[in-house]
């Protein structure tokens, strides 16, 4: 048994490896897209403004190369079919590198500012700023409409020969092209990808890359924040209402809880209930997901804290709890090395950080029969390190992404499943309309604006999550609100391809199978607490067993006696 | 850490519990069975061998005559029984009393033993009497019984039937059992012990504990063994390990009934188990670290159930009761949850149904007051077991500690009131 499971998983993860693909070019059997985004910013580094458009264009490729407008070499382009030219900032280019895209012969977009500096894009006469609150685009099949708040945008002309994609307007006589186009090239008059932006480029994104469809609207709906103290009762009756909807789901697993107050950890082992209530989930179309493994970095309550981000210094783990925090900056070293030496021991404490609390946590889940199949850091908080470090043992994302590793709150999603550069080889299922929010009385309504906002996008996405401690009621309303919808398809995690990796255990699903092969005679040398568990769920039941034996012997016994009773008493003894 | 222990005492209570039902159900099934043997038994007419009835007496003038009258109902051929009394080192009446009844019956003789020969108890007392018997079997009476007149007979029976019974061992009845309620509690516990234990251990294993009293042992494996051992406190269960090591069993058949006299007052009864409890442990002592020398390992079923009894389970409950006890003044934050309450339930019910069904299969013993008793029982007199396993476990240690010598306490005997109304008809 043990053989065919690690056979099996050998043959998934061969074939992950091999066709390791999400784009949809790969699922339509087409040479998928190759990317440079040529960017200009303020520093060198790529900052949170290109990996917001690397989200948007992992989506259709995972071959992106990043190069900064001074360093961009001509070797750059080779192979290369769409080029993105991301003008964050007003800057007068190296005239070599004009050049060298003016050789540039294929798709070729610019977003922002110094489009003039091209001579393929003439076409684009700046103007000014404009304001605008809606805007307007058509797929070709349908017109789409998106309002928004006020935003500004770069004004540029209309002129003939080109196409408005999208048109921007503030009333009546505001009227501006937000996105146009020339032959093969586009240009997007924003110098920032926040939403709504965003929302149009994932849709307009299809046309720039030319794909045909069909398209399809996915969705998931997560519980959030399931620790040992969730309350069993309440969890299963929500998996019942969504087994009886037919929607599959994730559950986000926390396995240790810490109480604030008196620093008590409670591990799942505890909660016997709560185990059972998860792995009825589990099998009646709930997916775990693991949310840390304690959702806490210092001594806040679980579910509350930061668990791979300090947010009290706002920066990654870089130390321990209890360490003084000294923030140095590349000022403080006497040279390059010294601040690259320092730099790399940061680096390497957050790794052995986040692998050890990984480890413990894919360990801890499977140790029980849980299989964790997708990852989601506490408040959507990690670093891209952080990211990189975790690409190693999930292959699938769940949540919003932190893009900046100067400030959590530098956070976003995209509108459809991705797969950006710096996730390493993860997959992001990105989380789009929010939360049930109990203290605000039209967090439902709000969350149907957003999906119905991320219905405009082609391939878009309809993501949020509901905390099980508030019950069923709000989820049901929830429910049905959208189900009001146009038709989302679930996901259901077990049916993609995920592998999970950790010391002495390995998970793998595909189409709704999931495999596990753990090394229990490891897991008993990395902690005795492993096998601990098994023996604990042993003799709870055994006890309860006790309890049904000694009822029959029971009843048998007072059958006896009342039998040899009655025989005396007819005399048939004695 | 109390979660673990909690466990393990769990465990070990209920391993025994089970073991309990399971003897429990094979008593049952020895009380439908064991009539069918006896109609077999008068079919085979198999000729009666010589008997001698050993009755080792230290002043036991209150019962020694009461004892004789009953020898003297004995269904069986005079010309061939003997009844010896070992009056040992006795100071009151006793020998007098024997010698009325020695001189009157032919069968019936004495032997008085003093210092440095005699007076070393029961098993020294036992020796002796053997030495001068001359029955192809021995059958042993305490001073305080009454036999039934068939007593005998059925034990013959039993032994010249079955070549491979070395002993058997027939039932005893509380004669005192509506005196108070301590002798209430002693006799459902007796009834219990012989159903449960008893007629139980004999049903599946073909075993059973030589009580001291009415049984009967060849005379052939007597002298093999080299008689009673005299260091023994309770020579008979000494004694039955030794039978069942020359591979041999020990035949329980309840046909043959006596009547004994059980301790009236607290004091007696707690010097009396005591010494019982000792003389368990000294059997598990002597013969746990020989067991690999042993020949025949079945021994080690009743070797395990006494290492279970006195120490494992006792430890156990001891266990249970010390983390009840703690839990309630600081909390062990025991995991175990409402099973607890469970378990705690049904080992009452169980010990209750036992006890029922025990008594059941003693006529007219199922009584209200008797259930009553039993529930009583429970809290009670099963408590003050406890009590007495952890004393007794102190005397033994301190005597290997100490290498102190053993000294045997004779039970105290009680003048028996023709008013109490026995029930012979079971």
């Amino acid at each position: 048994m043990q053989k065919r499971v690690c056979l099996l998983l050998m043959v998934i993860l061969t074939s992950y490896c091999l066709l390791n693909e999400s784009s949809v070019y790969a699922k339509k059997g087409v040479d998928k897209p190759s990317v440079l985004v040529v960017y200009s910013s303020s520093s060198e580094d790529i900052d949170e403004h290109q990996r917001m458009l690397d989200m948007l264009l992992g989506h259709f490729t995972d071959e992106i190369i990043f190069k900064h407008s001074h360093s961009l070499q001509e070797a750059d382009l080779v192979g290369v079919t769409h080029v993105f030219y991301f003008g964050q900032v007003r800057e007068r280019l190296p005239e070599y590198t004009t050049r060298v895209l003016q050789k540039f012969n294929g798709v070729f977009t610019v977003i922002g500012h110094n489009a003039a500096q091209f001579k393929r894009m003439s076409f684009v006469k700046q103007a000014g700023k404009g304001v605008y609150s809606k805007v307007t685009w058509s797929d070709g099949d349908e017109d789409k409409t998106l309002r928004v708040r006020r935003q500004s945008l770069l004004q540029v002309e209309e002129p003939e020969e080109t196409s408005v994609l999208v048109k921007a307007s503030h009333g009546e006589e505001h009227q501006y092209p937000l996105l146009i186009k020339k032959e093969q090239n586009y240009y997007l008059a924003v110098p920032s990808l926040e939403e709504p932006v965003s929302l149009i480029l994932a849709d307009t994104l299809h046309d720039i890359f030319q794909t045909n469809g069909p398209y399809e609207t996915t969705g998931y709906l997560r519980l959030e924040d399931v620790h040992p103290l969730a309350d069993p009762k309440k969890l299963r009756e929500i998996a019942d209402i969504l087994m009886e909807r037919n929607i599959p789901y994730m559950i986000a697993v926390i396995p240790v809880y810490t109480n604030e107050d008196t620093k008590e950890q409670h591990f799942l082992s505890d909660y016997p209930e709560v185990l059972e209530a998860l792995s009825y989930m589990q099998d009646n179309g709930g997916s775990i997901v693991m949310h840390g493994y304690t959702h806490q970095f210092r001594d806040d309550e679980t579910g509350e804290g930061f668990e791979f981000w300090d947010v009290e210094n706002n920066m990654p783990i870089y130390h321990g709890p209890t360490d003084e925090v000294v923030k140095k900056t590349k000022a403080d070293f006497p040279d390059a090395k010294a601040y690259n030496d320092y730099r790399e021991d940061q680096k390497a404490f957050e790794k052995d950080y986040i692998d050890e609390k990984l480890t413990r946590g894919i360990q801890e889940l499977a140790n029980y029969g849980l299989y964790p199949l997708a990852f989601e850091a506490p408040h959507y908080t990690m670093s891209q390190n952080g990211y990189a470090v975790t690409s190693d043992y999930f292959s699938t994302y769940v949540g919003q992404v932190q893009l900046s590793d100067e400030d959590w709150e530098t956070m976003s999603g995209v509108p459809y499943v991705t797969k950006p550069t710096f996730f390493k080889g993860m997959e992001l299922l990105p989380e789009t309309i929010g939360y049930v929010d109990p203290d605000d009385p039209n967090a439902i309504e709000k969350m149907i604006k957003r999906a119905k906002e991320h219905l405009l996008v082609r391939d878009g996405m309809v993501a949020g999550f509901y905390h099980p401690f508030l019950g069923t009621e709000k989820l049901m309303e929830l429910l049905d609100e959208l189900e009001k919808l146009p038709p989302i398809e679930w996901i259901d995690l077990k049916e993609r391809e995920n592998v999970i990796q950790a010391e002495n255990v390995e998970i793998a699903s595909e189409k709704g199978e999931v495999l596990a092969a753990i090394d229990k005679r490891g897991l008993v040398s990395t902690s005795w607490d492993f096998p601990l568990y098994h023996v604990k769920t042993f003799v709870t039941k055994s006890i309860w067993g006790i309890v049904g034996a000694g009822s029959l012997a029971i009843c048998l016994f007072l059958f006896y006696a009342l039998r040899t009773t009655l025989r005396y008493r007819r005399g048939r003894i004695g | 850490m109390a979660d673990l222990f909690m466990y393990i005492s769990l465990f070990l209570i209920w391993l025994m519990l089970f073991y309990h039902m399971f003897l429990m159900q094979g008593g049952y099934l020895h009380f439908l069975h064991y009539k069918k043997s006896e109609k077999e038994w008068q079919q085979n007419k198999i000729p009666f061998p010589k008997v001698s009835v050993l009755i080792p007496a230290h002043n036991e003038e209150v019962v020694i005559g009461k004892t004789l009258d009953a020898m003297c109902q004995l269904q069986y051929p005079t010309n061939l029984l003997e009844i010896i009394v070992i009056n040992d080192n006795s100071n009151d009446r006793t020998g007098e009393i024997v010698e009325s009844y020695a001189k009157r019956f032919p069968y019936i003789s004495v032997i008085h033993t003093k210092p440095p020969y005699g007076g070393k108890g029961k098993s020294g007392a036992l020796n002796i009497g053997f030495g001068q018997s001359t029955g192809e079997v021995i059958c042993v009476y305490d001073a305080d019984n009454t036999p039934e007149p068939d007593a005998i007979y059925w034990l013959v029976m039993g032994l010249q039937n079955d070549p491979k019974a070395g002993a058997i061992v027939g039932k005893f009845r509380v004669i005192n059992a509506n005196k108070n309620l301590l002798t209430r509690l002693i006799n459902v516990e007796t009834i219990t012990f012989q159903w449960l234990a008893q007629a139980g251990r004999w049903f599946w294993f073909k075993m059973s504990t030589i009580p001291g009293t009415n049984f009967a042992i060849r005379r052939s494996i007597l002298e093999e063994l080299g008689g009673w051992d005299q260091k023994a406190l309770s020579e008979d269960t000494e004694l039955s390990f030794r039978v069942y090591n020359l591979g041999y069993y020990i035949r329980f058949f309840p046909s043959a009934i006596t009547w004994e006299q059980e301790p009236e007052n607290l004091k007696v009864w707690w010097r009396q188990r005591t010494r019982w409890a000792r003389g368990n442990i000294y059997v598990i002592g002597k013969f746990l670290f020989q067991f690999f020398k042993l020949k025949n390992k079945k021994v080690g079923v009743d070797l395990l159930y006494f290492l279970f009894t006195y120490l494992l389970f006792f430890g156990g409950v001891l266990l249970s009761h010390a983390i009840f006890i703690v839990n309630l003044f600081v909390d062990l934050k025991l995991s175990i949850g409402i099973v607890s309450y469970a378990l705690l339930i049904m080992g009452f019910l169980l010990f209750v149904t036992e006890e029922l069904l025990a008594l059941s299969m003693e006529k007219r013993q199922l009584t209200l007051k008797n259930f009553l008793v039993v529930v009583f029982m429970y809290f009670t007199y099963s408590q003050m077991w406890i009590c007495l396993v952890v004393y007794a476990s102190f005397l033994e240690l301190k005597r290997i500690l100490f290498k102190q010598e053993v000294t045997w306490y004779k039970t105290k005997r009680f003048q028996q009131e023709d008013l109490i109304r026995k029930d012979r008809s079971a």
